[in-house]
Formats: structure tokens, C-alpha cells, sequence
């Protein structure tokens, strides 16, 4: 499954780059040249990049890496990033006016792991503004379109680095996932996209739209190049609080095409319910009938309370993310206004008005409506109350499953402008992503087939630190769909 | 009408402004999203039952108190602003 | 002070013994330095920046609360308290909170102040921890007349601990013994110096005859304290007699002109939107870091007192005063293993030392510097031997404070008493020829004396021996006769 913009030597795996690398160094500068050519065909409608580094510049550290003598576990591969992962040096937007000429100081956690390990930074990509969104059309800046369907959009709020790395513009992306930002676009695209556990990854130069959902994750092409990636991104930082202490294996040696034991499967029934489009099921019957030949048997389970699982997930989300926007005034960083004359609430009022786009407004409006004296208890706490149960569910699931399946779009990709106006249908593509945030699970979405000729993702999810069962099932699914 | 004191009031919390022109608009849709959130206030939950805020499971992150120095010459990079005398500028506060 | 006068405490103390901030490896040591300087991504709250708690920070909130004798919560919440301010980085910052199951670091302790005639049990309500804000200068002189300000975040995020007091105080004196015995407490505890600017701030809730609270803040130092809600509550008074009435209100005090003024900032009170911090989740507080901080807890101030009234025999009342400040009673016990003579040298501290240094308005370690060890025996040592009396001991003790002086200069410059008999007997005869209605009265009545001791004392600039000055002139008024 290719989409159209995709030359063959622009289809390379990392595994692949690497070892050509290794051989022959020059291949670097071949396999750089090759995409730089596909962006300059492509970029004008598929617009996955805010920032694109000129060549030159990326052939530059190509050159500095090979002189280390190896070029890492990431063989100089092309890693787009999404724009609101810090990179020093290099414009941070967000996606929104209000960072529009920011240069961070420093770097992500994630990015010198990734610099560290011989992966170049390509560029930055479109997302939705403060990734508040679910189809890249909130960018302040301009939407992004889908390489399989330019009518159609990526999703999001990821959508820059899906589309950059199914239209092989990159060979791997980063992007961010809180409420399901980095599977909806993955599945959108027909690519890999991973979640991990939360604390697996380092947050620390992630700007953060809501702090205990939040997580950052590779995108693919294949399983095999997200393993990677996460094998080099994974693990504790310092720097963030909320950093798990654990070992990191390596994550390939889950990737094997076939099952490294016998895995009790299961289905959620409200994950398969009438709001999914029946496209989109079938093509999960499909995946779970091969799936058995595989002696990988699927069982069904209901958990009534996903059905709490959108609102409790937005009330949440808003309220963090209304606090962590609060830091945008203009003063330290960002837009400037020129306001000292006003005091310094109109100032503020004045940098924010401008600064933000209205889906942002609305949810900083609408997080500090439920963070309010008075009103905290019944929905902050609430909410809070209620993901307490949706984690107590997921637990109990876990106890008797080593991983569920689901399809991770409730319909395939829609076309731009059929739901951005319309917030409530914009959540409601969510509805399969976002429990998963809330109980803090490991989720990936991978290819599953196509309905109605676009691109359907299977969503394989499971306990906390399951990462590796997870790769090993979305391999074999990979190689069910590859061989049709 | 009361949603749009409401509104008014959030933002002047928030520091945010709508503009007139897309006030009825965004109340409209804040209206209809509140309704969803109402889903939520109106459950019967059970007092003694633990909010969580929190998905991490660690045993805690404790910093050594020891001093890290930012380089003298990356310091004037962290404010992205025109410094008066080393001072950030910031509107009246008086 | 009016009946009816009830105070309560808001503190925020710095903890200046750590060497970094609360969050983040920035120093803490940000006094005199360059404006933004000492600052990092997270202290700054760059996008992306996170916290991380200082683990030094945690150890010393637990022992202040031990030392308070608080119940020290399980686990460690943290909460966003929102507001905006330009001297706040993230517009909101990291504090503790007490509701919605959320519990600070530490409840319900006390402090017993000595008030000399009473004693006095202050409850204290919470102990938070908390990070402080960056500083706002004003271009230019007058505040008032600036169109903009200007920030230093050097100060942002420096480690805090609020305590709490419940409103226990009926008088400004009081309250300022109390700031006077946490800043030693805190002394003791090595959590902060107070003669450090800005290491030890209160807010004070005052109200009088039932009326409603005025929060007073920007006070620095107990002194500052205890002048502020003398005035205020003046203030009230005055207003109540007028016929008018109060209402509830923040003032700020202004320390230059020794007046409150109704707070100019915008009300930042209102609406904080309190929520727990996800950046930091709940840390547990085994006992066992309770336990290994409470083994390594030193002496505090009421064992100090205790201590020192039992071993140098000097009374509660004077101990309790010495231990009021941590350098005060270290310097004593200094002084005391080099020469000795606690009696002698707690009362010269208590009765006179501080006197000075509160008139003259010195720093408390300056004082100490000038009135060092070596200096304060010495002129014990003059008393001892009768090369000085106790009136003029009070007159060596201000110079060296003021002029910064060697006591041997002070002998050098003549300085000291007047025990020769025959000199007094020359000066008190001048004293009776100018003073003849004196002298009558005083043979009549031998209390009446004092004036003409007092005229001896004037013409010998104090040096004269009061007690042969007595004995000398009481001999020459049984000798003499009217004329």
C-alpha cells in the first residue's frame, strides 16, 4: 500500500538506508536528493512542511555524520517533526500566529535523541493549532492535504507528519498524541503511528496542549521503522517528572512476522458500534478473520463506561490546555505587539485576540468554564472521577487480554471542510482514540485495508509498557494486508 | 441573554477576547458542547470514588539539589525580546 | 491595643540554604546579579519547559513542620493557582492547596511566643510549598508615572515556604515576636537567612471590634510588622470614631512614608482555578524520610532557651529573648566561652545591643560585626574592674554600635570613671555653690539629692562613680551650714 507520490528508492526503510549507508556513504546524498525532488513535486498540494531546512544544510549533517564513523541505529534517516516538538534553532509555531517567528533556545528530549542516534531533521510539520484538532484544517497557517486524496484531509492534529511521511517526503516523523493525534492521521494516511505508554517518552520540549494525556510517537511507513524510532526516543529524561524509570529494550525484536507467543485478544463492542461506518468494520472483520490463522483468537467484551469517554476526555483536555496556554502574553517570547503603553490586561487581551485561532479560544474559554470556582466539582472532578473508571476497566480487560483490537477511525478520511465547522462532529472522530489517553494505555494504529479505495487503520491497544506485543501483532497484520 | 455574560465573564478570566462579530457563533457552539459536558456533571458517582488526575505510575522524579548553569552566551538567547538594560519589558502594571 | 483586635498571619519565608530554585537547577543565589541571568527554560516557562522538584526542598518543609509540631501529609500534591501578572512566567504558579482532597505538605502546628509577663500559643494553620515570582522594577523614579514596567526573572521560582497562621493575635507586639521566633526557628533549621532582603515577607489580616478583614501586604521584616498594624489599626480606629465605616480591603504598606494605602494592582483575587498539577504528579512522604529528617533535626530555639536559662543561670526571659534570633544567641555563647560572665553579657545584648541597633536601624549582622566578641569582653572586663560603671557600660555600647569603634579608644579618649575623691569633692563643691536651693532641699530632704547627683553626672560627661558621688555629697551636706 504506496500512495502515488512515493518513488521506490523514496519508500526506503531505515533498516534498509542503514545498511546501504554502511556500504556505500554516498547513497546518503542519493536517497536526500530523491526526497528533496518529491517535495518540490509534491509540497505545493500536499503542504505537509511549515518549515522545510534547505538541502544544503541537511546535506551538511549528512556529511557530519558519516564522518562519526557509524551512522547510528537511525542511519541518516530523514525524520520530519511535528511543530510544537521543540528543535534549537529552528521556528517552533505550533501551528499558530501566536509562535509564528518563535525560535526555541533549546531542543526537545527527543530530538537530540534522535540527532544522537544519526537521524537528520528534515523539517517541521503542519498540525492544527496547539494541536487542537483532529483534521490539520485548525493550522493558523494553511491545511494540509491527504497524498491519497487531496480533497480529503490527513486528520490531526498530526496531519503534517502523516502526510510528509505517506507522500515519502520523510522517511519517519514525529508527532504528538492526546487524544488520538498521532493514530487518526496515521490510520487517515495509511501509515504506522504509535502512542506509547504515558511517561515513556520524554515530554520535556513537547509544548504541552494537555499535560497528563500528552505523549509523543513515531510515524512510519512500516512497523519496523516505528520500533526504531522508539527504541532511540523511549526512556527516562530527567527533566520530566513524569518519566518513567524503566528499561527500554529493543523494539525490533518484536517486530516478527510471526506471533512470539499465543496472545488473548479482544474487541471492545462499543468500539464496533453503530457510529462506526460499516466500510470500516468490515475491513476489521477481515483483518481478525486472518488473524486466526495466526492462532490469534478474538473475543468480544462490552465496557459500558466508554460511552462517558468523550466528554469526561474533553473536559479534561480543555482544562489543561486552558492552563498551559495561559503562558502566552506576549511578554517573554512570541508575537510581539508593541503593547507596554496599556496595562497589562488589555495587553494580554490584545496578543491573545490575535494570536490565537478561534478553536483555541474555544477551548481555553471552555477549559476555564469547568476549571471554575463553583464548578470544578461537578465537571473537572467529575471527569476525573470518570477516568478513574474507564482506568479501573481497561485494568480489569488487561488482567484477562494481552491486547484489544479496534478500528481507529470511526469512517475513513473526510473531505476538507465536511466536519472542521462543526466541533462537535470534529470530537466525535476521536471516539476510539481518546479512552485510550485517558487510562495513559500503549496504542498503535496500523494499516488494516481500504474502504471505499481510502485507508483504514486498525488500532491495537494494551496494558501499560505492552509496546512490544503490540509491534509484534501490527507486524503480522502488516504482512496479512501486504499480502492481499 | 445570560450565556453571554457567562461568556464574557470566561473571558476576562481568561484573557481571551471573541469578537463581536463571532460571538453568537462560538456561544452557540459552546452551548452545544457544555450540553455534552453536562453528560458528565449529571452522573450519580459515588462519593468515596478517587478522581484520577494522573496516569503515571513511578515512584516519583527528585532533583539532586546541585546548580546547572545555562552558558552565559545561550542565556541572551532564552528571551526572544529586546532587553532594556537586561530587563524584559511588560505593559503598566499600575 | 482595643479590645476586640484580631490578627492573622500570612508568611512567606525563602528557603535561601538551598543551592538551586524549586523546579529547576537555576542558582539560587540571585541577589545582586545582573537581571535575567540566572534563568533557564523552565523558570522562564519557555513552551515545553516542566518542573521538577527539588528533592532538598522536600526535606526541609518536613523538618520546619516537625520543628512546628504539624501533621505532615502522606503525599505531596501540587496545584496551579492561575492568575496573570507580568512577573509570573507561566501565568500561573505552582503552589499547594487545602481542598477537594487535595492537602498541603503540612497542618495544624503551633508556636508559643514569650510575651515576658504571658506566653502565648499561636496556631499555625498550613505550610505550603511554593515557588516565588520574578521581581518589577520601574523605569525612571516614580512608579506612578511610568507607562511601562520592567521584569527580572532572576527571583522566579526561587523555593518558598508559606506558613499560615490562624488569627490568634491580639496585638501588633505580638505579631512581631512571632515573625521574630519563625525567622529563628527557620535560622535554626538552616532553611533560610533572614538578614538576607526579601527572605522573610508577611501578609497580615487585621480586624478590630468585629469589623471586617484589611490584608496588609508587602511587609518586610518584624519591625516593619509591628509599625505597620499599629498604624492601621490607628487607621481604623480613627475612621470608626469619625462615625465612618470599614469595608474589606487589601492595602499595601509602604514602608518610606509609614503608611498603608489601598492596593493600586487590579484585585488579582478572584478566581484562581485551582486544579492539581499534572507536570507533577503526588509524590509519597514515607516515614522513613520523616524519621531520618527528625534523628538529624538540631537544637531549636524553645530547647535552646531552656538550655542557656539552665546553663548560665541568665532566666527564661532573657533566654527566650536570645534564641529570638539565631546569631544573636550564637554570638552570645561565643562571647560567653571567651570571657565568660553570661549575666553581664546577655543583659548588654538584650538590654542594650538591640535597643541600639533598632534606633540606629542597623542591619542585626552589622551590629554583631561591630560589638564583635573580642570588643564586648573587653568591656565587660572594664566593668569588672571598676574602670567603668554600668551607666557609662550603656555609653561604651553605643559608641562601639554607632562608630564602630575599639572600646580602647573610648578608654583613651577619657572615657572612664571618675573614682578620684578628690576630683568629686572639687565638682561637687561647684555643684552646691551653683545650685544653693538644691542643696536646701536636699538637707531636707535626702531623696532630692538626685539633682545634684544628676548635675555631677553632667559636669563629668557621666564618668563620675555614682555611688562615691552619693556618699561624697551626702557626707558634705551633713557638713554643711547655712550661710
Amino acid at each position: 500500500m504506496r500512495s502515488p507520490q512515493c518513488t521506490d528508492l523514496a519508500t526506503i526503510s531505515i533498516e534498509t538506508l542503514r545498511a546501504r549507508v554502511e556500504e556505500d556513504p554516498d547513497f546518503l546524498f542519493k536517497y536526500i536528493e530523491e526526497v528533496y525532488k518529491i517535495i518540490e513535486r509534491c509540497e505545493e498540494t500536499i503542504r505537509a512542511y511549515i518549515t522545510l531546512r534547505p538541502m544544503e544544510d541537511v546535506i551538511k549533517e549528512a556529511e557530519g555524520i558519516l564522518k562519526r564513523g557509524s551512522p547510528g541505529p537511525l542511519g541518516g534517516a530523514l525524520v520530519a517533526v511535528k511543530d510544537n516538538i521543540s528543535t534549537k534553532g529552528i521556528r517552533t509555531t505550533c501551528g499558530s500566529r501566536m509562535l509564528e517567528n518563535y525560535v526555541p533556545p533549546y531542543s526537545a528530549t527527543v530530538v537530540e535523541r534522535i540527532e544522537a542516534a544519526g537521524g537528520i531533521i528534515i523539517g517541521k510539520t503542519n498540525m492544527d493549532e496547539f494541536a487542537m484538532g483532529s483534521t490539520t484544517e485548525n493550522s493558523s497557517f494553511f491545511p494540509t492535504r491527504n497524498p491519497w486524496d487531496p480533497e480529503r484531509v490527513p486528520g490531526g492534529s498530526s496531519g503534517g507528519s502523516a502526510a510528509a511521511v505517506a507522500a515519502c517526503e520523510a522517511t519517519v516523523a514525529l508527532g504528538s498524541d492526546t487524544g488520538g493525534s498521532i493514530r487518526l492521521p496515521a490510520a487517515y494516511t495509511g501509515t504506522v503511528g504509535l502512542k506509547p505508554t504515558y511517561g515513556l517518552v520524554s515530554r520535556y520540549g513537547l509544548v504541552a496542549y494537555a499535560s497528563s494525556l500528552d505523549q509523543i510517537g513515531p510515524i512510519g511507513r512500516r512497523v519496523g521503522d516505528v520500533a526504531r524510532v522508539l527504541s532511540v526516543i523511549a526512556g527516562y529524561d530527567s527533566r520530566d517528572s513524569t518519566s518513567l524509570k524503566v528499561e527500554v529494550p529493543d523494539y525490533s525484536l518484536f517486530v516478527k512476522d510471526e506471533p512470539l507467543r499465543k496472545y488473548r485478544t479482544v474487541v471492545v463492542e462499543e468500539m464496533v458500534g453503530e457510529g462506526v461506518d460499516r466500510g470500516v468494520v468490515k475491513v476489521l472483520e477481515q483483518v481478525v478473520n486472518k488473524l486466526e490463522g495466526y492462532d490469534i483468537e478474538v473475543e468480544f467484551r462490552s465496557m459500558p463506561v466508554l460511552e462517558y469517554s468523550l466528554p469526561a476526555y474533553y473536559i479534561i483536555a480543555m482544562a489543561e490546555a486552558s492552563s498551559n496556554l495561559a503562558r502566552y502574553d506576549g511578554l517573554r517570547y512570541g508575537i510581539y505587539l508593541g503593547t507596554e503603553g496599556l496595562l497589562w490586561t488589555k495587553a494580554y487581551t490584545q496578543v491573545r485576540k490575535v494570536g490565537f485561532g478561534d478553536e483555541v479560544k474555544r477551548r481555553i474559554l471552555l477549559g476555564t468554564y469547568v476549571l471554575s470556582e463553583g464548578l470544578y466539582e461537578g465537571y473537572y472532578m467529575k471527569a476525573a472521577k470518570v477516568r478513574r473508571m474507564i482506568y479501573d476497566s481497561f485494568r480489569k480487560l488487561f488482567s484477562e487480554f494481552d491486547l484489544a483490537l479496534s478500528p481507529t477511525a470511526p469512517a475513513p478520511p473526510p473531505k476538507l471542510g465536511e466536519v472542521v465547522t462543526d466541533p462537535l462532529k470534529l470530537y466525535s472522530l476521536d471516539i476510539n482514540t481518546v479512552p485510550i489517553n485517558l487510562a495513559g494505555l500503549p496504542a498503535i494504529s496500523v494499516p488494516g485495508g481500504v474502504a471505499g479505495g481510502l485507508p483504514v487503520g486498525i488500532q491495537l491497544f494494551g496494558p501499560p509498557l505492552s509496546e512490544g506485543v503490540l509491534l509484534n501483532v501490527a507486524r503480522i497484520i502488516e504482512v496479512i494486508v501486504s499480502c492481499e | 441573554m445570560e450565556q453571554v455574560e457567562l461568556l464574557k465573564k470566561l473571558a476576562t478570566l481568561a484573557l481571551v477576547e471573541v469578537e463581536e462579530a463571532k460571538l453568537e457563533l462560538i456561544r452557540r457552539d459552546i452551548e452545544r458542547i457544555v450540553e455534552m459536558f453536562n453528560k458528565i456533571r449529571d452522573l450519580n458517582l459515588p462519593e468515596d470514588l478517587e478522581p484520577l488526575y494522573t496516569t503515571y505510575f513511578g515512584g516519583g522524579n527528585l532533583r539532586d539539589d546541585s546548580v546547572e548553569r545555562v552558558k552565559e552566551s545561550e542565556v541572551q538567547e532564552l528571551l526572544d525580546r529586546k532587553l532594556e538594560e537586561g530587563y524584559v519589558k511588560a505593559p503598566r502594571t499600575l | 491595643m482595643s479590645d476586640g483586635t484580631i490578627i492573622g498571619l500570612e508568611v512567606h519565608a525563602q528557603m535561601t540554604s538551598l543551592r538551586t530554585k524549586l523546579f529547576c537547577s537555576c542558582s539560587s543565589d540571585y541577589r545582586g546579579k545582573k537581571p535575567n541571568t540566572d534563568v533557564c527554560p523552565t523558570c522562564l516557562g519557555l513552551p515545553g519547559s516542566l518542573p521538577v522538584l527539588n528533592r532538598v526542598a522536600l526535606e526541609k518543609a518536613i523538618a520546619l513542620a516537625l520543628a512546628l509540631g504539624c501533621k505532615i501529609s502522606e503525599k505531596l500534591f501540587f496545584v496551579r493557582k492561575h492568575y496573570f501578572y507580568p512577573d509570573l512566567p507561566k501565568n500561573y504558579q505552582i503552589s499547594q492547596y487545602d481542598r477537594y482532597g487535595l492537602i498541603p505538605i503540612a497542618m495544624n502546628g503551633s508556636i508559643t511566643i514569650n510575651m515576658g509577663s504571658y506566653s502565648k500559643v499561636v496556631r499555625i494553620r498550613r505550610i505550603n510549598i511554593e515557588e516565588d515570582t520574578g521581581r518589577i522594577v520601574y523605569p525612571g523614579s516614580s512608579p506612578l508615572g511610568s507607562t511601562y514596567s520592567l521584569v527580572d526573572y532572576n527571583r522566579a521560582g526561587i523555593a518558598l515556604l508559606e506558613i499560615v497562621t490562624e488569627p490568634d493575635f491580639s496585638s501588633p507586639r505580638e505579631a512581631r515576636v512571632f515573625l521574630e521566633k519563625l525567622g529563628s526557628i527557620l535560622e535554626h533549621l538552616d532553611i533560610t537567612d533572614t538578614s538576607l532582603e526579601g527572605s522573610l515577607r508577611a501578609d497580615a489580616n487585621v480586624s478590630i471590634a468585629g469589623g471586617p478583614r484589611v490584608e496588609i501586604k508587602n511587609i518586610g521584616s518584624p519591625k516593619e510588622l509591628e509599625k505597620a498594624l499599629s498604624y492601621e489599626i490607628t487607621r481604623q480606629l480613627n475612621i470608626l470614631r469619625s462615625g465612618g465605616t470599614l469595608e474589606r480591603e487589601t492595602r499595601h504598606w509602604i514602608k518610606e512614608r509609614g503608611i498603608t494605602v489601598p492596593s493600586r494592582a487590579k484585585e488579582l483575587e478572584g478566581d484562581y482555578r485551582y486544579f492539581p498539577d499534572p507536570d507533577l504528579p503526588p509524590v509519597s512522604i514515607p516515614s522513613e524520610l520523616v524519621e531520618s529528617v527528625r534523628r538529624k533535626l538540631p537544637e531549636l530555639p524553645d530547647l535552646r532557651a531552656r538550655r542557656l536559662a539552665k546553663e548560665y543561670e541568665i532566666g527564661d526571659y532573657m533566654a527566650s529573648v536570645l534564641v529570638l534570633s539565631k546569631k544573636l544567641c550564637d554570638h552570645f555563647e561565643k562571647t560567653v566561652k571567651l570571657c565568660g560572665k553570661p549575666k553581664i553579657v546577655s543583659s548588654i545584648l538584650v538590654n542594650e545591643f538591640l535597643r541600639w541597633v533598632d534606633e540606629l536601624d542597623l542591619d542585626l549582622s552589622e551590629g554583631l560585626a561591630r560589638l564583635n566578641s573580642e570588643r564586648l569582653c573587653r568591656i565587660v572586663d572594664y566593668v569588672e574592674r571598676g574602670l567603668i560603671s554600668v551607666k557609662l557600660l550603656k555609653e561604651y555600647v553605643r559608641r562601639v554600635i554607632s562608630e564602630d569603634v575599639d572600646p580602647e579608644r573610648i578608654v583613651e579618649s577619657g572615657m572612664t570613671t571618675l573614682t578620684s575623691v578628690e576630683d568629686l569633692e572639687r565638682v561637687v563643691e561647684e555643684v552646691f555653690r551653683e545650685y544653693p536651693k538644691a542643696v536646701e532641699d536636699a538637707r531636707r530632704d535626702p531623696k532630692a539629692i538626685n539633682f545634684l547627683v544628676g548635675q555631677v553626672m553632667k559636669k563629668t560627661k557621666g564618668r563620675a562613680d555614682p555611688k562615691l558621688t552619693n556618699e561624697i555629697i551626702l557626707r558634705r551636706l551633713q557638713e554643711y551650714e547655712p550661710s
